[in-house]
């Protein structure tokens, strides 16, 4: 790789989406902010300093490709380095540990340029698994990561054979860590591969922190939004973005959607309006199939929904969240051939409006159509088109007697909170369709805290765990598509949380619990989901996950799917509360 | 906002101008169509069992080929619509839905950890371990054994007739629970009883039914039970080689004077899977059927019985290679197995013809005998249950 070095005084190289060569003119304001920034990050070093800093680097590599030779193991565990915060001096007591080669090769095209901000803590005492809880110097409570997730362990594999090279060269150096490992977010190592999107090749000495130094940014540049310190926010995003590519995994599709909604948010460029809806559908579609979260969203609202269509004989649906219709089948199926023979069935799906000529809940209707032929079920179908489910009205779905009617929702109800009034009318309305079983599937999570960096921690947690349980699906090439798919549609919902607001601000997921206490407020009574369900999510799960780390647990009646010990979504089922509210029952506080 | 209401589905002759409705992006979008059912099967007024069959195959498909939304999506409309405390179709369903998690569980794309399988209670059948007299006396709730017995000791005692030593050898599975019938006869020969050597061979002890007693306990009984029918008896039991053709052959070169052969008829062989489940479907179905006639709901016999079945389903569905031994044959088989190995066929006689009739009689109405050649067969509402057939070297 080209290495494209001009002057000791600007250390900088092939044109960067991060406008990095702006942050080197030696302009006296500029460095302030460089300073500051790089005070931020914990460097004790001067922006005046880096010129000399670089050089000194270039001639610690230098030496330390040709001890080569030697073996790199003693620095990796016996010796010991001063402050590293230091960087002069710590660069000083490096090279003085070797024979400096009196040319430091300037000109050597195999060496790429280098940044020292990218010049990560090389303390080599080895640590205990680091923890970012752990470091004092940040303020965040940030233990609700169980687990592994966003976490670095480090190990030291007792042999290593070397990665292959950063870039051409014969020499080679050796990695930490087996790269098999730097597919999860838990082990954010893998800082060698340089992918071939970047336009800035990246020296990492050890790489170990650099996952941890991503974080601590993501986590800064949101403090910055927060305080609206806007051009410190400018400066680290582009520092994130810049960290992102050397992860692997997870981590670097993580810190690339945050960076990307955090960028969006401090140059104001807002996510254009909702997606084509026939493309969104199509993104959840390949969610579906990557990963069980749909799934077990379906069968554990079906099983509610058909124990409590039990002996009815016209039964009827009403389905906030029609999309593909993917719900329906499995439960048509289950009702043809239940004891007693299926009753008549009525499907009403609502929508938004598609915004290419198709009309797609029209063509769903027209296909759950045929399969109630094939099956044998009377079967009756209405697509409703509607901007919001506010809109909706209970006398508009014509209701009749003696049906038994379900509501179902699977990730449509968090979008209402976003203008007021309008979660109350929707449940309102629900109320008036006096159904039998009303089925909610939720995200577990709380991204709508009225305080921005809060929703950020938050979401920065639950989308990392998300992520990293989709790491496990899909091998084969055709699911690797799926998995992409399934990513983008993730990055949505990431990219609206974090530079959305106001009623634009759609994804405002909320925990079970806080759905709990609406619920529970608007006149509505918990319905146990019971152990069957329980034990058909956990053998289907067991059986054909894709991922080790899926659990599925039961909460008071409900039922949850997570990773590990994070749940991420979160089934529920209600009925109508049976005594009308009475002023001195109505819950004080919620 | 638009409404529209869809009128009743259409006939099916329309379904193509459905199919032409010109639709966007759709390369990308992929559709999961519901798997289908041959809708001339569903003419037929006991549809159920037909569409649980196609359920159960379209499942085994799924898995085999890796495709997890769909099996998920049927094992759970099975798990719905199949409890294991059901009417008959019900419950072979839900045998063969657990044997299809078990196949599952033991592919090697699927984690099945302890915990998750400890929570789905009954992953493992239990099978009951019978005495000797709970065995005997369960055989004889039904005709599916005592009608290879009836046939077999009749044929037996009849070409006997005259010596006064004598040798069987018992391949059966049944735990020699004819022989206490056939030494009773053998003892009240108005010549006398005669000198009977039983070898039993081959016999395994760990497919059902099992015993509670191993081979040689079992065999120490008999020889007590003989005694008192004033035979002198002696039991061994052996193992020969299993590869049925060899030991055809091996069987030859002893010169039996007779060989009965009996046994289930229907093809459990087939290499595919779903071959193998369609088979075991339509043939496994006569004993949940027949159970309603002879053991009530809840007993504990019936329990066993269940499991006992169970267990081949899944024998048969779930293993591969040398765990699965459940390997029937149909008749027209072993029939070219016996002629292969020298052996050719003869009548039973009119008097053992009688006899098995007679046992009949003591059964269910629905229960039948039926003449193919020199054959004769047990069915069950017609359908073909087990073969019983007469040999002697060619």
């Amino acid at each position: 790789m080209k290495r494209e070095y001009h002057h000791p005084h600007h250390p900088t190289c092939s044109t960067s989406p991060t406008g990095k060569g702006k942050m080197w003119d030696a302009d006296p304001q500029q460095d302030a902010g460089m300073d500051e920034l790089l005070a931020v990050l914990g460097y004790n070093v001067k922006a005046s300093d880096m010129a000399e800093v670089a050089q000194e680097l270039e001639q610690l590599e230098e030496v330390i490709v040709n001890a080569q030779e030697d073996g790199l193991s003693h620095l990796a565990s016996e010796t010991v380095h001063y402050n590293p915060s230091d960087l002069s001096n710590w660069l000083g007591s490096m090279l003085s540990e070797f024979n400096p080669t009196p040319n430091c090769a300037l000109d050597n095209p195999f060496l790429p340029p280098i940044s020292p901000l990218d010049y990560t803590n090389c303390s080599t005492q080895p640590k205990q698994e680091p923890s970012i809880f752990d470091s004092p110097s940040l303020d965040y409570d940030l233990k609700a990561i169980p687990g592994k997730a966003l976490y670095s362990h480090i190990e030291q594999p007792p042999q290593q054979p070397p990665a292959p090279p950063l870039y051409q060269r014969d020499n080679k150096r050796s990695k930490p860590t087996a790269s098999a490992t730097a597919n999860s977010v838990s082990s954010v190592i893998g800082g060698w591969g340089v992918p071939t999107e970047s336009a800035r090749p990246v020296v990492l000495v050890d790489s170990q922190e650099t996952g941890i130094r991503l974080v601590h940014t993501l986590m800064a540049c949101a403090e910055a939004v927060q305080q609206e310190n806007l051009k410190l926010a400018e400066a680290l995003v582009k520092q994130i973005g810049f960290l992102a590519v050397s992860q692997a995994g997870a981590m670097r599709k993580v810190a690339t959607y945050f960076a990307e909604g955090l960028a969006r948010r401090i140059y104001r460029l807002y996510p254009d309006k909702p997606l084509d809806s026939s493309f969104s559908d199509i993104l959840q579609m390949h969610f579906y199939e990557t990963c069980p979260y749909l799934k077990f969203a379906h069968f554990t609202a079906n099983q509610a929904i058909l124990e409590a269509f039990e002996g009815k004989k016209r039964v009827h649906v009403i389905d906030f969240s029609m999309k593909q219709g993917m719900q329906w089948p499995a439960l048509m199926q289950a009702l043809a051939l239940r004891p007693g023979g299926p009753p008549s069935f009525r499907l009403t799906g609502i929508g938004p409006p598609s915004t290419d000529n198709t009309d797609h809940l029209h063509e769903v209707g027209w296909k759950l159509a045929q399969l109630a032929e094939t099956i044998h079920v009377e079967f009756e179908y209405r697509g409703f088109v509607a901007n919001s489910l506010a809109d909706l009205d209970a006398s508009m779905l014509e209701l009749r007697d003696g049906e038994s009617v379900a509501v179902n929702s699977v990730f449509e109800l968090h979008s209402l909170l976003a203008r007021p009034g309008g979660i109350e009318r929707v449940l309102s309305a629900v109320k008036d369709m006096k159904p039998d079983i009303v089925t909610i599937v939720e995200q577990e999570a709380n991204h709508n805290g009225p305080v921005f960096l809060d929703r950020f921690t938050e979401s920065l947690h639950y989308y990392s765990t998300l992520f990293d349980s989709l790491e496990g699906c899909g091998v084969s090439p055709v699911n690797t598509q799926d998995k992409l798919m399934s990513e983008v549609y993730l990055g949505q919902q990431i990219c609206n949380v974090v530079a959305c607001e106001g009623p634009e601000r759609v994804e405002r997921h909320e925990t079970l619990a806080q759905w709990r206490a609406r619920l529970g407020s608007a006149g509505f009574d918990p319905v146990n989901l019971g152990s069957n369900a329980f034990k058909q999510a956990s053998m289907l799960l067991a059986l054909f996950a894709g991922g080790d780390g899926y659990r599925v647990e039961e909460n008071n009646g409900c039922l949850m799917l997570g990773w590990h010990t994070r749940p991420l979504i979160a089934t529920s089922a209600w009925q109508l509360a049976n005594k009308p509210a009475l002023p001195s029952s109505t819950p004080a506080s919620n | 906002m638009m409404q529209f209401t869809e009128t009743p589905p259409p006939p099916l002759h329309q379904i193509t101008s459905f199919s032409n409705l010109p639709m966007n992006n759709n390369q990308i979008h992929r559709t999961r169509p519901w798997p289908g059912f041959p809708t001339s099967k569903a003419l037929g007024s006991f549809g159920d069992a037909n569409c649980m069959e196609q359920l159960l195959v379209h499942c085994a498909n799924a898995i085999e080929s890796n495709d997890a939304t769909l099996a998920q999506q049927i094992l759970w409309v099975l798990n719905n619509i199949a409890p294991p405390d059901g009417d008959s179709n019900q419950r072979l369903t839900c045998g063969f839905l657990r044997a299809l998690i078990a196949r599952a569980a033991n592919s090697g794309t699927c984690k099945m950890f302890t915990a998750m399988a400890n929570a789905h209670a009954n992953l493992a059948i239990n099978t009951h371990k019978f005495s000797v007299i709970e065995l005997a006396s369960f055989v004889d709730l039904t005709p599916w054994h005592r009608f290879g017995f009836a046939a077999a000791n009749a044929a037996i005692l009849e070409v006997v007739e005259g010596y006064s030593v004598i040798h069987i050898v018992d391949l059966s599975l049944t735990h020699c629970m004819q022989i206490p019938t056939l030494i009773d006869a053998l003892a009240n020969r108005p010549e006398g009883p005669p000198l009977v050597k039983l070898t039993v061979a081959g016999a395994t002890e760990d497919v059902p039914p099992m015993l509670d007693l191993s081979y040689e306990e079992l065999g120490s009984k008999l020889v007590n039970f003989a005694s008192t029918n004033s035979s002198s008896y002696s039991v061994e039991s052996s193992s020969p080689s299993y590869h049925r053709t060899m030991f055809l052959k091996a069987l030859r070169t002893l010169n039996p004077t007779i060989v009965i052969l009996v046994d289930e008829d229907a093809d459990f062989t087939s290499n595919n899977l779903v071959c193998r489940l369609r088979s075991a479907f339509n043939y496994l179905w006569i004993p949940y059927d027949t159970m309603d006639t002879f053991l009530p709901r809840g007993s504990k016999q019936r329990q066993w019985y269940e499991a006992d079945i169970c267990w081949k389903i899944e024998n048969v569905i779930a293993h591969e290679g040398p765990q699965r031994v459940e390997r029937l044959e149909p008749k027209g088989r072993w029939v070219q197995r016996m002629r292969n190995a020298n052996f050719r066929s003869i009548m039973f006689s009119e008097d053992t013809v009688s006899e098995v009739k007679h046992m009949l009689d003591e059964h269910a109405a629905g229960w039948g005998l039926k003449k193919e050649e020199e054959d004769l067969v047990l069915t069950w509402k017609g359908h073909n249950v087990v073969f019983a057939t007469a040999w002697v070297p060619a």
